[in-house]
């Protein structure tokens, strides 16, 4: 079995939301954003704009019928800013017209008085001033401050770590339709279709079941449309209630760089102490969030961050900080991996420098500190059914650790002006939402009377494969061919009250549920099925479209034992509901369980260093990745494949360069640079565990989504130990992106580049 | 001031007339007006490849086609072509790519693939690109993915060859495509059609209303005035006839200056002269921007960083430029007085971009670092000539992009080497005096500390490259 949208979009007949045919007098959404990061508005003057012939509508602040603030956490972000700016290009007008070029148009014909106020692009500057958008919050275990002296080495520095554009290659977008009796439909690329659905009714003033979110699938979402796409889908509803005319907002590239939030930047500081035998005693981490201006998902971004800090590895004594620093960007958000990334690259750091000191590579570290089943993580989780070792085993095994050491070395000792580096990477990511409500999945199965099945269910197709991964689930369970089923769009009034397609626990969550709902629908058809054949339910299954009875093949087929069944008055339609057992989790206590389960894996990252230019090429990145029990393995094969490459990309490439008033430069994809076909490598291996299946997940399966996405922190140091083969270095702080600059400046000394004196020159 | 213009085409199967202003854009009138929604807009500056499409043109009997972003393609260059979206590739069954992308999981959220199909059918149309692996990420140097990490496209691109290939060798592979169920029948029927396609009586486009904006490729300007150009008057240079070969007289290369980065690196003569270009051009840009971006057009936008101006400063190039007074001719290299400023009035455009043949004693060299490899604009650049006789140098051209206001050609460091014979001491003393010919700014592609460093790191590659026998590696490093 394949993506089950593979064929449309190879044919490019697969619909986004604005390819739909626009309905009868779809009207367009342009932003009008604040020319500058923090101020005081002063005066707002739009009619220029509103003069326009074709503009149909201006709406700001003040239009507003409802709740004026949203936010996923807190609401604590007005829809358009009216008072104050918090960020370069907060939106504060949306203008509708005919067409889009009309409204752009317009848009930058609004004028604003603003008075500046002072700008602050530096989590550790705000979190000095106290700009905190929660309390600070420090989580221990053991005592860190005791056992320093018992180190043979500690470690002290300092990171800065970067953030990540989503780069979803479709951009933020909505449709809202009015209908009738003051409701609206709206037509979002959103992960999270209730959180819309709740926003918009709080915006607008009306009951959640006057607004129907309906998502048919987004062009990448990453993160980036959890909390984000929504207000977009608010600002168009609001425009096209007010104006019962359907309006349309397609955000283009550079705004949606410039208006939306992104991968949390951190800055961190890091002391570990070790034995001289590699054993890590304590680690002391603070991590300084750079949250942006508002809340949207940062705190519980953080808590992951926290969560992840220690990773695959098992530490005695933690301590880390963690704040939530408020800054003048937009406001940071969701992206695969939700701080786990941040928090593990910080220990990985930790531990190069540590083995730089030592003189080990940092490898023979890493391995003797990988955790065990029985290992209790500093917020209280006991390891269960642990896989680390065994992928970092089978790693060792496939891809021959022992010799890469000794191959990079002879490679380095014969070559000047290319040096090569490797780093592997552990990856220990916990599945389930921390906060916990959110875990809960549904999904509605119908068969119809001719045999076929649809599902809907909370899960949003994004690329990711949710869909392919529900009709395998439903195929598989009532023994039919996947071309029986189809998944449906998922709708707010199908499914009510959905959690976002986050947290990589959507398959699970969903497939899960749908497995319930499959089950009763099952049981009534057994019934039948025994009924007509004279036999037991139980000893009733259906293989191949076939009813089988006590293993042996019937007459009757699945399309007649359907029929048989509505005409029994049987139920051919379930809803199930889903949630994983034993969840509970509370920040401020110590014995907690947020995750069901773990996800482990080991890559190992091997990389060259042009070291004349300062570029680089990643040779090969090989992977082994316990999937559980993989559903459809193309789709899992991919998610794993194209995490890492994000995460390559976030650690090298992906350069979001802010000036000091809060601008972001490289807010177009000729400054932004993601990884391409060419930068990836073509040596990349994927190992499965087998015989891994997994009694949490569906079908055995294991979330997949966001793992995948550390293994790219490993190109981070490979890249370093190629440098460092050439000139070795302890950097005064640790900065990523490892962009071809930042290699080119850790090879020579800037003050080696001596212009000739003015008499030599002729 | 009614600007739109009867433009007559062929729209995949279909012959169409538009009615639509010259400067709007490709990408647009597929979309919104013929509602062909599988073109998807990704960056709408051509460095994501989602909205490729093919555009063919008639060639001596022939119809040859290039994947250009729609994008950057102004509706006027349609004229007597025939545009090809990813609609117009489908057929009842899949393509044998869009087969094989669905076979190896090449497609997750679907939104880039289309583009990912359209460029990677266009490499097997076109007879000069080499079927195996590294043609296939030149085929793909222009699409941009963001789901999928790239292995399994790149697995695609091999299975297609390895059903493919082999059948593709005769002379014409639209027409071994057509047979092997590859590309629509209707393919074959294009070249009669286009040459039936009548032109519409007034197709000069409406330019009344002041000077028009003239548009090369369109790579640069559509990128920096995108939203104004689909309501201005317009002169596109590349509307009309295909644009002749280069040709040799006197001893000099003449390049009409509306010729393609492509058309350029294809061309015997230029192959010839400079054994490298196709290297070169590969990172100079993506396979469907290198056939739109033009030499002409990459002088004129003066982008201090413009890759292709580099190299063309370091032959030594000479410019005739038309449109002014009278015809005139000048150097490249008085060609930029400071930022974006020009030796030329508004009239005047440049015909032909003419440079010595280099000879068995030229040594030709370029080179470029940016942030990524490959489809991206450089940092820094730089780029020489030599005329030697062994390592004696008789005459030395070298140009730097990146680090001033303008492509700079280095003149000391270029009067300092010549009529020396080359030592490590010379090229290390030469790198330094360069160092004072300029003053790089800090921006987006780099801090000022680092563009330094990197001009004469791209500098000594010159040297290393086009002197190994003189300077080794070991030497370089030692003196660093």
């Amino acid at each position: 079995m394949r993506h089950c949208d593979s064929e449309l979009h190879v044919t490019g007949r697969s619909e986004y939301t604005d390819d739909v045919a626009p309905p009868e007098g779809l009207l367009h959404g342009a932003v009008f954003g604040s020319p500058i990061a923090h101020g005081k508005i002063r005066n707002l003057d739009t009619s220029a704009a509103n003069a326009i012939e074709g503009v149909r509508g201006v709406f700001v602040y003040d239009d507003i019928p409802g709740q004026k603030f949203i936010g996923a956490v807190i609401q604590d972000e007005p829809l358009f800013a009216y008072d104050e700016v918090m960020y370069h290009e907060h939106p504060i007008v949306l203008i509708v017209a005919d067409t889009a070029e009309l409204a752009r148009k317009a848009a930058k014909l609004c004028k604003v008085e603003i008075d500046p106020l002072p700008i602050t692009v530096c989590p550790r500057e705000a979190y000095k001033a106290g700009d905190v958008l929660q309390e600070v919050r420090i989580f221990e275990k053991g005592d860190v401050e005791s056992v320093w002296d018992q180190c043979d080495y500690v470690l002290e520095g300092k990171i800065d770590l970067a953030g990540q554009d989503h780069t979803y290659l479709e951009t933020n977008r909505a449709r809202a339709v009015p209908k009738e009796d003051g409701q609206v439909k709206v037509y979002s690329s959103t992960q999270s279709p209730s959180a819309g659905q709740k926003t918009i009714a709080a915006v607008l003033g009306i009951p959640m079941h006057k607004v129907e979110v309906d998502v048919k699938r987004l062009g990448g979402g990453f993160g980036g449309k959890e909390d984000q796409a929504t207000h977009w889908a608010c600002m168009a509803s609001l425009a096209a209630v007010k104006l019962q005319r359907p309006v349309q907002i397609v955000l283009n590239r550079v705004e949606d760089m410039q208006m939306t939030g992104k991968r949390h930047p951190y800055k961190q500081d890091f002391k570990i102490g070790l034995s001289k035998e590699g054993e890590i005693l304590a680690f002391d981490v603070a991590h300084y969030q750079n949250s942006g201006a508002y809340m949207d998902l940062s705190a519980p971004v953080l808590e992951r961050t926290v969560l992840h800090a220690t990773n695959a590895y098992a530490i005695p004594h933690v301590k880390i900080l963690a704040a939530a620093c408020r800054t003048h960007l937009p406001p940071n958000t969701a992206y695969r991996g939700f701080g786990g990334p941040q928090g593990m690259f910080a220990l990985e750091a930790a531990i190069y420098r540590a083995a730089t000191e030592m003189g080990v590579s940092p490898d023979w570290i890493q391995k003797k500190n990988l955790i065990q089943d029985g290992y209790k993580f500093h917020y209280g989780q006991v390891l269960k059914d642990c896989r680390m070792q065994r992928t970092w085993e089978e790693a060792e095994d496939a891809f021959e650790f022992s010799s890469v050491n000794d191959r990079v070395e002879a490679y380095n000792q014969t070559h000047r002006g290319t040096k090569k580096g490797f780093a592997i990477m552990p990856v220990c990511f916990g599945i389930s939402f921390t906060k916990t409500f959110l875990n809960q999945g549904s999904s509605l199965v119908h068969i119809y009377t001719d045999g076929s099945v649809s599902v809907s269910t909370g899960g949003i197709e994004m690329g990711q494969g949710v869909s392919s991964n529900m009709i395998a689930i439903v195929a598989r369970s009532f023994g039919i061919s996947p071309d029986r089923v189809r998944c449906n769009s998922t709708n707010t009034s199908r499914i009510a009250n959905i959690s976002p397609s986050a947290a990589s626990a959507t398959s699970d969550l969903n497939g899960n549920a749908t497995l319930i709902a499959c089950q009763e629908i099952l049981s009534g058809l057994c019934d039948v099925a025994a009924r007509e054949l004279g036999g037991k339910p139980e000893d009733i299954s259906i293989e191949n479209g076939i009813v089988h009875l006590s293993d042996n093949l019937t007459d009757l087929t699945w399309e007649q034992l359907v029929l048989k069944s509505y005409f029994s008055r049987v139920q051919l339609m379930a809803h199930g509901f889903y949630t994983p057992p034993g969840l509970h989790y509370d920040f401020t206590k110590s014995d907690n369980n947020p995750f069901h389960y773990y996800t482990y894996g080991t890559c190992l990252i091997e990389v060259t260093v042009d070291c004349l230019r300062g570029n680089y090429t990643i040779d090969s990145a090989k992977i082994v990745h316990d999937l559980g029990r993989g559903i459809i393995r193309s789709v899992d094969l991919g998610q794993v494949e194209g995490g890492l490459a994000q995460g390559i990309g976030w650690v090298t490439l992906e350069d979001l360069a802010y000036s000091d008033d809060g601008r972001l430069l490289s807010f177009a994809l000729s400054t932004y640079k993601a990884p391409d076909a060419d930068f990836m490598p073509d040596d990349l291996v994927v190992k499965f565990l087998e015989n891994a299946d997994n009694p949490g997940g569906p079908l055995g399966s294991k979330a997949v989504g966001e793992p995948p996405f550390m293994y790219g922190i490993g190109a981070y140091f490979a890249i370093q130990h190629a440098i460092d083969a050439f000139r070795p270095q302890i950097p005064d702080e640790i900065v990523s992106p490892m962009t071809p600059e930042r290699v080119l400046l850790s090879l020579y000394d800037v003050k080696s580049v001596k212009p000739a004196e003015p008499s030599v020159a002729l | 001031m009614n600007l739109k213009s009867p433009i007559r085409f062929i729209l995949n199967d279909q012959e169409v007339t538009a009615w639509e202003t010259p400067g709007r854009l490709v990408l647009d009138y597929l979309r919104d007006s013929e509602r062909l929604t599988g073109t998807k807009e990704g960056c709408k500056e051509g460095d994501c490849g989602a909205c490729t499409v093919l555009l063919g043109s008639l060639d001596k009997g022939r119809v040859r086609y290039v994947p250009m972003t729609s994008c950057l393609i102004p509706m006027g260059e349609l004229m007597g072509k025939h545009l090809v979206s990813i609609e117009g590739l489908n057929m009842e069954m899949l393509s044998p790519v869009q087969a094989a992308l669905v076979d190896c999981g090449g497609t997750q959220c679907g939104y880039c693939t289309p583009g990912f199909v359209v460029s990677m059918t266009g490499w097997l149309m076109d007879e000069t690109q080499a079927l195996d692996a590294g043609g296939v990420k030149i085929a793909i140097s222009g699409n941009l993915c963001r789901c999928t990490g790239y292995r399994s496209i790149k697995e695609a691109g091999e299975q297609v060859l390895d059903k493919l290939a082999s059948g593709l060798s005769g002379e014409n592979r639209i027409t071994d495509l057509c047979q092997k169920e590859a590309l629509p029948a209707y393919f074959e029927t294009i070249p009669e059609r286009l040459a039936a396609l009548e032109h519409p009586e007034n197709s000069d486009f409406n330019i009344e209303g002041g000077r028009p904006l003239v548009i090369a490729g369109g790579t640069d300007i559509y990128v920096q005035r995108g939203a104004e150009i689909p309501e201005t008057p317009v002169q596109l240079l590349n509307s009309g006839d295909a644009v002749p070969p280069v040709v040799e007289a006197d001893g000099n290369l003449i390049v009409d200056a509306r010729m393609s980065f492509q058309a350029f690196g294809d061309d015997p003569l230029i192959q010839e002269a400079i054994p490298e270009i196709q290297a070169y051009n590969y990172l100079i840009a993506s396979w469907p921007i290198r056939t739109r971006a033009t030499l002409g057009g990459n002088i004129c936008n003066a982008s201090p960083i413009a890759d292709m101006t580099c190299l063309l400063l370091a032959l030594d190039a000479q410019l005739s430029v038309e449109g002014g007074d009278e015809p005139r001719h000048l150097a490249l290299k008085d060609f930029f007085l400071g930022y974006k400023q020009l030796a030329k009035i508004e009239e005047e455009v440049i015909k032909t971009i003419e440079f010595g043949k280099p000879d068995g004693s030229t040594r030709i060299h370029w080179e470029k670092v940016s942030k990524r490899p490959v489809l991206d604009i450089a940092t820094v650049n730089s780029a020489a000539r030599f005329e030697v006789d062994g390592s004696f140098i008789k005459e030395a051209h070298l140009a730097l992009g990146g680090v001033a206001a303008i492509p700079l050609y280095l003149h000391e460091t270029c009067q300092f080497l010549s009529n020396q014979s080359l030592t490590a001491e010379l090229v290390m003393e030469a790198v330094a005096i360069a160092q004072t010919e300029f003053q790089p700014i800090s921006d987006v592609r780099g801090s000022a500390d680092y563009k330094r460093l990197l001009a004469r790191q791209l500098l000594l590659a010159l040297f290393l490259k086009c002197f190994p026998e003189v300077i080794s590696e070991e030497v370089v490093y030692e003196a660093l």
